[in-house]
């Protein structure tokens, strides 16, 4: 039995990195009191996975953590027990009671959508649709000191203008080819884009159905809100 | 929502940005408006070993268990942000709130090492608030120091505009009453001083001057103004919060100052503490419960309440981390229950290799009780022994240092007769520890020379080619502590109000984190000696005379002076004394009439 809680993050705990919001999910369920599983052993550990981590700094509506149970809660108040143990800026979403073919987050994320904030987006509208229309666009940038190169086309999924100031991008999260969020918005800047992005968030993560279609983590399952 | 004191941009540029944003599960908030003190408790530390630190989290507590209080936190920035916040003006700020420290009522420091002295500084300026006590003002908090290195609080008084000397849950709530009251009635910053010192535990340094002898010894002490009292009497309490099983113990090592500091020795029911540990683990989430005291294995009731704690933790899933225990057939048992020996060490503290020198130090642990110990540990399948010592202890001579590695080679060849070949799966593993002894204020050794710095490298020296010289030597190893640290802390550790300006100038010329080796600054804290033409034998290895006048005389801890001086006269012949649980040396701590040991 495994249920997956999708949270959200925001305000100053998104400078709270990956490690210590596990240590805090980890606190939360021992307080909650949910009949969760352990591992055995002489230091028994929850059977908890993060789907995803995401970067120090970073906003997110939609990470995913599955823990595996003994028994099930009532699921009808599961959100709401968890979140009385949570912390300003930390919220659980919903729970979703995995199909029992699952498999586990962490190796079935294929995309993530991320969602960008500019200041005015207007005048650079042609620009960045031709930017997104590209068969290919070699880039190459540094992270930790190493210098990448990628065709930021194989691992860009899908773009959506939201508005004037809001733009969507689904991007490449599988292990083997996962494209970080701020390459985006430096490949953008490169191509030409002169609008500003003030900061951007990370909005859902998504895995693939038989059909090679994407299937937001939430929903493998029932969900409980 | 909560905001943040630092921007975006700066959060992102420095290490480890959790450390500055507040918020924990359990942190306390409360609304401006309905208190009307604002009280900020610093480790002067990094945040990690900060919030760490169990006397913290009692007065957090206590504090905000005040309707009228708000306690808040702040820890050492860390080097790189200490820059950012000097080149962009940001004044320190509480986590909690995010708000200045220098709109606060008071500013607690902790003092749990010397080494901290230069942090204190660096909270202090980077909170915009004088550095000295005397140049602050009525709008600037006052600067409170407590914990353990206050009770020599001389070396940094001139930074403090009080010490809170003794257990915090004694004192502080009329120390709250008596500032309100204070405030409703327009008194000064001076003036509320001054009404301060008649409270027991309060020093105010700037209300007592300190008069020297030509040889810079002390001469004595005045007070500045009519009333103030020079001797400050501390009180016990009784009431606690934590899973702490005891406070106090009763072997009275002549090293260990905690031991003479929280006399007389307290024990919790053992029904209180079960109740404690359910709540504690109920409400914390936390993975792993331990219980905290000086000599655990003195609790009485010790066997009783780690057997329900195993039953509870083991159906909680929470890791019990066992104290350190004497080692007997109760407590392998109790390790090999909650822990896997395969990976675990045992671990002896005998302080001193000979039986001679652990008579002079009063450390009750024979070689017999070692041997036995570890026979039945390799027995019990355990393989892993380590052994703490500490070297430069008063009267040690090359023999007493000699049988540290003796003692190395008895525990390993105790394996190999104790087990049978075939049942030897690894070769035994002996790790042997030294410090270096740092007399400290308020023990028996108080009136001893350290060693100086060439002694204890030649000791450490002797300790290695002696460990060497042993038939086992393969089996083991041997670490040593830093020698400069050892000296600067003897130096802080009995020192007086003429450091202040050491540390000032070491300070100014970038000694910080001086308890992290990697930015110890050795040569800088030389140079500060230099300039303020003060030699630091004065403070370690001079020899002090029988009837000499200490910095901290004039604080009364229960435990007498003339006491002290018994046990190191005693401490000088290799005597003994006895445990205080089976006989009453008197101390003097009875007079607290606390603890149901003392009236025995």
């Amino acid at each position: 039995m495994v249920i997956r809680f999708k949270f959200k993050k925001f305000g100053p705990v998104v400078y709270i990195g990956h490690l210590d919001i596990m240590r805090f999910f980890q606190k939360a369920i021992r307080r909650s009191g949910i009949d969760a599983a352990y591992t055995e052993g002489f230091s028994p550990h929850l059977k908890l996975s993060f789907a995803q981590p995401l970067s120090v700094g970073v906003e997110t509506d939609g990470d995913y953590f599955d823990l595996e149970m003994n028994s099930l809660p009532d699921m009808e108040n599961i959100v709401k027990i968890m979140n009385d143990q949570c912390v300003d800026g930390i919220e659980v979403l919903n729970a979703t009671l995995l199909d029992d073919d699952t498999v586990n987050g962490m190796s079935s994320v294929k995309a993530a959508d991320y969602i960008y904030y500019f200041e005015d987006l207007s005048d650079d509208l042609d620009l960045i649709n031709r930017f997104f229309s590209q068969d290919s666009f070699i880039f190459e940038y540094v992270r930790k000191d190493k210098v990448k190169t990628k065709d930021l086309m194989e691992d860009i999924y899908e773009y959506k203008i939201l508005g004037d100031n809001e733009m969507l991008v689904k991007v490449n999260a599988s292990s083997a080819g996962n494209l970080k969020a701020d390459v985006v918005t430096e490949a953008l800047e490169k191509y030409g884009v002169s609008a500003k992005c003030l900061k951007f968030k990370r909005h859902d993560l998504y895995t693939t159905n038989e059909n090679n279609e994407f299937v937001s983590l939430r929903d493998q399952g029932k969900v409980y809100d | 929502m909560r905001k943040t004191a630092l921007s975006h941009e700066i959060l992102m540029t420095v290490d480890k940005p959790a450390r500055y944003i507040g918020g924990e599960f359990n942190s306390v908030n409360k609304n401006k408006e309905d208190i009307d003190i604002r009280f900020c408790m610093c480790f002067p530390d990094v945040y990690e070993i900060g919030m760490s630190h169990l006397g913290i989290q009692i007065l957090y507590a206590m504090f905000n268990s005040f309707e009228d209080t708000w306690c808040e936190r702040v820890y050492s920035p860390w080097p790189d942000l200490d820059k950012i916040m000097r080149d962009k003006n940001i004044p320190l700020f509480a986590l909690e709130s995010q708000d200045p420290i220098k709109d606060f009522d008071f500013l607690g420091i902790t003092l749990q090492y010397e080494m901290c002295y230069t942090n204190i500084l660096q909270v202090l300026e980077l909170s915009q608030i004088p550095i000295w006590a005397k140049d602050r003002s009525e709008e600037d908090p006052i600067v409170i120091g407590g914990g353990p290195c206050s009770y020599n609080p001389e070396p940094i008084a001139e930074f403090f505009d009080m010490f809170y000397i003794g257990e915090g849950e004694v004192s502080y709530r009329a120390l709250l009453d008596l500032y309100k009251d204070c405030k409703k009635k327009g008194y000064s910053r001076e003036e509320f001083l001054y009404e301060a010192t008649k409270i027991d535990g309060i020093y105010v340094p700037s209300l007592i001057d300190v008069r020297y002898n030509e040889d810079h010894t002390i001469k004595e002490f005045i007070p500045v103004k009519e009333g103030v009292n020079v001797k400050v009497k501390i009180k016990a309490t009784q009431d606690r919060i934590t899973l702490e099983i005891m406070r106090g113990c009763p072997r009275g090592c002549r090293f260990c100052q905690a031991g003479q500091l929280y006399r007389p020795i307290r024990t919790r029911d053992v029904e209180v503490l079960k109740e404690f540990a359910r709540s504690m683990i109920e409400n914390s989430g936390y993975e792993e419960i331990n219980l905290s005291s000086l000599s655990s294995s003195d609790y009485p009731e010790l066997k009783e309440l780690i057997l329900y704690l195993i039953d509870y933790c083991n159906e909680k899933k929470v890791n019990i981390s066992l104290p350190s225990l004497r080692i007997d057939a109760f407590s392998l048992d109790v390790m090999g229950k909650v822990q896997d020996i395969k990976k675990s060490s045992l671990t002896f503290a005998p302080e001193a290799g000979s039986q001679r020198m652990r008579n002079v130090i009063n450390k009750g642990l024979t070689e017999e009780q070692i041997l036995e110990g570890s026979r039945l540990a390799f027995l019990g399948g355990w393989n892993k022994v380590k052994l703490y010592f500490m070297l430069g202890l008063p009267f040690e001579t090359d023999e007493d240092v000699v049988a540290i590695a003796e003692l190395c080679e008895k525990v390993a060849k105790e394996y190999y007769e104790t087990l049978p070949k075939e049942q030897r799966k690894q070769r035994v593993s002996i790790t042997a520890s030294t410090s270096f002894f740092i007399p400290k204020p308020f023990t028996p050794f108080q009136w001893a020379s350290q060693f100086s710095l060439e002694d204890f490298r030649d000791k450490a020296y002797l300790t290695r080619t002696s460990i060497m010289a042993q038939l086992n030597q393969r089996s083991i190893k041997y670490n040593w502590h830093d020698t400069d640290v050892s000296v600067l802390e003897g130096v802080f550790a009995r020192g007086d109000r003429r450091l202040a300006k050491v540390i000032y100038d070491a300070y100014k010329n970038g000694a910080i984190y001086d308890a992290w080796n990697d930015y110890f600054k050795y040569d800088i804290w030389l140079k500060s000696f230099e300039d303020n033409d003060i030699d630091m034998k004065f403070y370690t290895v001079r020899k002090r005379e029988l009837d000499e006048i200490f910095p901290w005389d004039f604080i009364d801890i229960g435990v007498t002076k003339e006491y002290l001086k018994r046990e190191w006269l005693r401490a000088a012949e290799g005597k003994v004394t006895e445990n205080c649980m089976i006989k009453c040396n008197g101390c003097g701590a009875n007079k607290y009439g606390a603890g149901k040991f003392c009236f025995r």
